[in-house]
């Protein structure tokens, strides 16, 4: 180390009553988050299930749905989810070297890139669905001859609205921890010693983005 | 001082981005490519591509490629049941008269109720 390397956050790890090692105890957090992640993967697993199956019926209707939705913008929000993988990445990258300032900066970008994948949903495409009556349940009514079927049509909506707030909706809880990392990370609490809460923050936000890597081409690519 | 954890260089995430990004024009141009007899094949070029482009969030990203063995094991489990999950739902839609007595290939139409 470097005379000028300022050590941010806790001078050295801080090992928990009931770990003998610092390793054993990250080995036991990172078990716990993917703990975590593995219920996120059944809670997101059961709706792609159902997608599956509806897919299988009624495959007409889901191309047809799927020419609904606007392919530019499915693929201008996947280039900023995936954008905002990689400024997580860096901020994790920042945080392991105790460097405040890039690390406050990264996750800072990495939180407005979610905002702005929530502005794209929420201002241009999901808007466009109310316009052309689109939306089951609130808003159902499609102009003749747009679908085979309407009621095997709305289905593919039912599963878009609901698939896509489900991540719009982990996108948000992620903003909001991502605030309050981003306190902590501006009261200089985490760096080399202590970045495991960015790391698992991390984690988080690579998952919402592997969901969102497949409802792009099951939803706008059929 | 240091945890022990694996430290990447910042090129190593910045060219997995890269890859990502390629893989996604792949994903578009892919459904926009001309398949001809072999339309069928869209949906499994699409989740190849998309299973790709998470391997790589998920070993990269994620660290799970320079992660213990248990958590390679845990990482791959959740994805694993996913597996299972679609596999039987389906089998069930693909194969749903299988082994019961209303399968009678001999003699079709017939019914198995008295």
């Amino acid at each position: 180390m470097s005379d000028t390397h300022q050590v941010v956050g806790p001078e050295e790890p801080i090992v928990w009553e009931q770990y003998e090692t610092i390793e054993q105890q990250e080995e036991a957090n990172t078990f716990g988050i993917w703990l975590f992640l593995a219920q996120e993967i059944m809670f997101f697993g059961g709706l792609f299930g159902a997608y599956a199956v509806y897919r299988f019926k009624f495959p007409a209707e889901f191309h047809e749905g799927s020419l609904q939705l606007s392919i530019p913008w499915g693929a201008v929000n996947t280039s900023v989810l995936l954008l905002s993988s990689l400024t997580m990445a860096m901020c994790v990258y920042h945080t392991q070297r105790s460097n405040v300032k890039k690390q406050i900066n990264y996750l800072g970008a990495t939180l407005l890139l979610g905002c702005l994948f929530l502005f794209i949903k929420w201002y241009f495409e999901w808007p466009d669905k109310f316009a052309h009556h689109l939306v089951p349940v609130l808003d159902w009514n499609p102009a003749p001859g747009t679908f085979t079927d309407n009621a095997h049509a709305q289905m593919f909506f039912v599963l878009y609205f609901i698939m896509t707030s489900m991540h719009a909706l982990h996108m948000v809880i992620g903003v909001g921890i991502g605030i309050w990392l981003l306190w902590m990370s501006k009261t200089k609490q985490l760096g080399e010693n202590r970045y495991l809460p960015i790391e698992f923050f991390g984690f988080y936000w690579h998952f919402v983005d592997v969901v969102w890597v497949f409802l792009f081409p099951l939803f706008y690519l059929v | 001082m240091s945890t022990g954890h694996q430290l990447l260089p910042a090129r190593v995430y910045v060219i997995n981005a890269l890859v990502l990004g390629g893989l996604m024009l792949l994903t578009v141009g892919a459904y926009y490519a001309p398949l001809g007899r072999f339309e069928f094949l869209a949906l499994p070029i699409a989740m190849v591509i998309a299973i790709l482009k998470a391997t790589f969030i998920i070993l990269i990203f994620m660290n799970v490629k320079y992660s213990s063995s248990l958590t390679k094991l845990f990482a791959a489990s959740g994805f694993f049941w996913f597996l299972i999950l679609i596999a039987f739902t389906m089998a069930d839609f693909l194969l749903p008269e299988l082994g019961s007595p209303y399968l009678d290939l001999a003699s079709p139409g017939k019914s198995p109720l008295p």
